[in-house]
């Protein structure tokens, strides 16, 4: 494999760049891991030079290390970690043919290949001043260019000099190669590697994941089952309401630096026994049910799974995303959903590793049953190192006026716009330890661009609020100054979904290519229809005549979901009834001589045949 | 078993928390400085040590005590 040579950044003196040398310990091919697969999945998503999962780093140079030392350090970290010189190609492909192409491809039809020796170019720059602020720059630099899974190695760097001393090490890095726990692996091992230690081998390396996650005694069937009841009770989009007409770029991305906000959340958490990134996930998820309309909020989390024995001491991409489904009843309190919450976000970490082909496939069943696609697209995602903060300013959370004071300090700003994101929102911390730095990214075809803003500010509200008064749930949105969206006459609430219900019949007829079909809420006493929550006991059924290939429930309900695949407004009937002749207007269809009916959903289903 | 639950929550934690300190808090674990990660591996810990299946919605599973509890009454 090659690296791309180191880029040109001004402010800094190019000098004759070096290559690394590396020789491994082995080499070798596998699948990929469930880790690996998870990120392949969403490169994929992305055009194909998209740099949106590079990640740019640095890690400065103490001590009197030369030059020398330091490439000596590059070369051994890219020999004691696989990833560092892994390439993604599809299999049966050689380094350098695999393109990658193919967007739907979940990684089942790639492999990693770890190429157990080669050459890695390393830039030298020389500083005149501030070299981190420049080496910044430089990482930057390097990473706003995609990399070639296939053939190039997942890691950029150079080194940046002050008067002919390495300061910091500047790189771009693949997420396919290392995620946030890699990273701090790495940051601790490279003094170490810099002082010419001898570390002992990684215990675990992503071939061996691979190896494992395929065994005969495979991990995550428990997983499995938390997702399948997941699926079974989350609703089947938070976007269920209107479309609009997004901004350009589309997706919009906002920040907050809330000291404030910080000491709240570590004051609930003291004061309900729970996490304070249940705190935040709780937060969040009574955000988005608040503004969307819901009592019960879905939510992936990114779940780094490094409590599992033997992964805590693998570099490489081993998150995973997890299901996590809140109750946030009516007539229940923010402190209520906190303590139910943190036990479903712990569930949810708990069970976050798991194979994902096996996931997909109850992911589509349950679409199936439920008669929509199953959108997930709302993220949570907890970056902090452990999980908590550490320094934050001495301020008694009791102590209204202080708090008020700290909450002076809160700042908000713009992060960015993107044309293409797989979310349609997405809230995350940040990093920073004495700080709740936070961010949510949302989906302007969905929520005006500016809620992204909003949410941050109205999220710490609501924190600060529940510090000193109960919040019930019912008042979220006013405490954090949010307007729950607007649903225009004709949807209606069945179970935890919203539904438009002239689309969904509209949808009906154009699947059918009839005009001669209805679509009318009934009651769903026999127990089919829709499952616990609003509008439990109602159902849709889809009335219509029969014609050659759309003659049962199965067919009807096949052509039904191919029609409203990718669609957040529109539910498939529950029931069908197959009548042979249209009403003498639209209030007759039940009283209409039936053909047949049924679900549709299964050739074994309660089908029930009449008069054939 | 509460000290044996103890010595799991500390071997948990990485050493970071002293089975002393466990057996006397007074407050629940994540308030004793067990983070999220240290949690799960506790969790995954005792259902090797006792033969038990840990259900998190179980409740009252933040607590030493709760805990003891918990597994108390699965092993019944």
């Amino acid at each position: 494999m090659t690296a791309s040579p180191p880029a040109q950044v001004t402010g800094l003196t190019a000098l004759p760049p070096r290559t690394v040398e590396f020789r491994g310990a082995r080499g070798g091919q596998a699948a990929l891991t469930w880790g690996q697969q998870g990120i392949w999945r969403s490169t994929r998503w992305l055009d194909d030079g998209d740099p949106y999962f590079n990640l740019a780093w640095t890690l400065p140079v103490t001590g009197a290390a030369g030059l020398d030392a330091v490439l000596r350090a590059v070369g051994r970290l890219v020999e004691r970690h696989e990833t560092l010189r892994t390439a993604f190609a599809r299999a049966g492909e050689g380094a350098g043919e695999g393109d990658g192409e193919g967007g739907e491809d979940g990684g089942e039809d790639t492999v990693q290949r770890v190429s157990r020796e080669g050459r890695l170019t390393v830039g030298v720059y020389e500083a005149a001043a501030r070299p981190m602020s420049a080496a910044k720059e430089l990482a930057a630099e390097l990473a706003a260019t995609g990399f070639d899974y296939a053939a190039e190695l997942p890691i950029r760097c150079a080194v940046v000099c002050q008067r002919g001393r390495p300061r910091v090490l500047a790189l771009a890095l693949s997420h396919l190669a290392l995620d946030g726990w890699s990273l701090n692996m790495v940051a601790a091992e490279w003094p170490r590697l810099v002082a010419g230690e001898d570390l002992p081998e990684p215990g675990r390396q992503p071939l061996d994941q691979a190896a494992f996650e395929r065994s005969d005694s495979p991990p995550g069937g428990q997983a499995l089952w938390h997702w399948r009841t997941g699926l079974a009770s989350a609703p089947r989009s938070m976007f269920d309401f209107p479309m609009r007409e997004p901004e350009e770029p589309r997706f919009v991305r906002h920040g907050m630096d809330s000291p404030a906000a910080a000491v709240a959340a570590e004051a609930l958490a003291a004061r309900h026994g729970v996490t304070t990134s249940s705190v935040l996930t709780v937060a969040s998820a009574a955000l988005l049910a608040a503004v969307t309309g819901h009592r019960t909020a879905a939510l992936q989390l990114i779940v780094s799974n490094r409590h599992h024995p033997g992964m805590e001491a693998m570099a490489g991409p081993a998150a995973q995303d997890g299901l996590c489904v809140i109750e946030l009843g009516a007539g229940a309190t923010f402190a209520d959903a906190l303590r139910h919450g943190h036990r479903r976000t712990m569930a949810t970490y708990r069970n976050g590793h798991y194979d994902p082909a096996l996931v997909h496939a109850a992911w589509e069943a349950e679409a199936w049953d439920r008669g929509a696609d199953i959108d997930l697209d709302a993220f949570f995602n907890d970056v902090r190192q452990a999980g908590r903060w550490q320094g934050l300013p001495p301020v008694d959370p009791g102590d209204a006026a202080a708090l008020a004071t700290l909450r002076a300090r809160t700042r908000t700003f713009f992060v960015g716009a993107y044309s293409k994101v797989k979310a349609r929102i997405f809230f995350a911390t940040g990093p920073t330890p004495s700080t709740c730095e936070f961010y949510v990214l949302v989906d302007t075809a969905f929520l005006p661009g500016d809620v992204a803003g909003r949410m941050l500010t109205g999220l710490e509200e609501l924190l600060v609020r529940a510090v000193s008064e109960e919040v019930p749930l019912d008042r979220v949105a006013k405490v954090a100054g949010l307007d729950p969206v607007p649903r225009p006459t004709g949807w209606t609430a069945i179970g935890h979904d919203w539904v438009d219900l002239p689309a969904t019949e509209e949808l009906l007829r154009r699947a059918c290519g009839t005009d001669l079909a209805a679509v009318v809420v009934e009651d769903a006493s026999d127990g089919a229809g829709a499952g616990a929550g609003d509008g439990a006991a109602a159902r849709l059924t889809g009335y219509l005549v029969a014609s050659p290939g759309l003659d049962t429930p199965e067919a009807v309900h096949s052509a039904v979901m191919r029609a409203a695949a990718g669609r957040t407004d529109v539910l498939a009937p529950h029931h069908y009834v197959l009548c042979a002749a249209p009403p003498a207007g639209p209030a007759g269809w039940p009283a209409c001589p039936r053909l047949i009916e049924g679900g549709g959903r299964a050739p074994s289903s309660a089908m029930t045949v009449l008069g054939r | 078993m509460r000290e044996r639950v103890a010595e799991l929550v500390s071997k948990a934690s990485g050493g970071d928390l002293a089975v002393a300190d466990i057996l006397a808090a007074e407050c629940s674990l994540p308030a004793l400085g067990l983070t999220s990660i240290a949690y799960l591996r506790l969790i995954d810990l005792l259902e090797v040590e006792f033969d038990c299946d840990v259900d998190l919605d179980g409740g009252h599973l933040d607590t030493l005590d709760g805990l003891v509890e918990h597994i108390a009454g699965q092993r019944k």
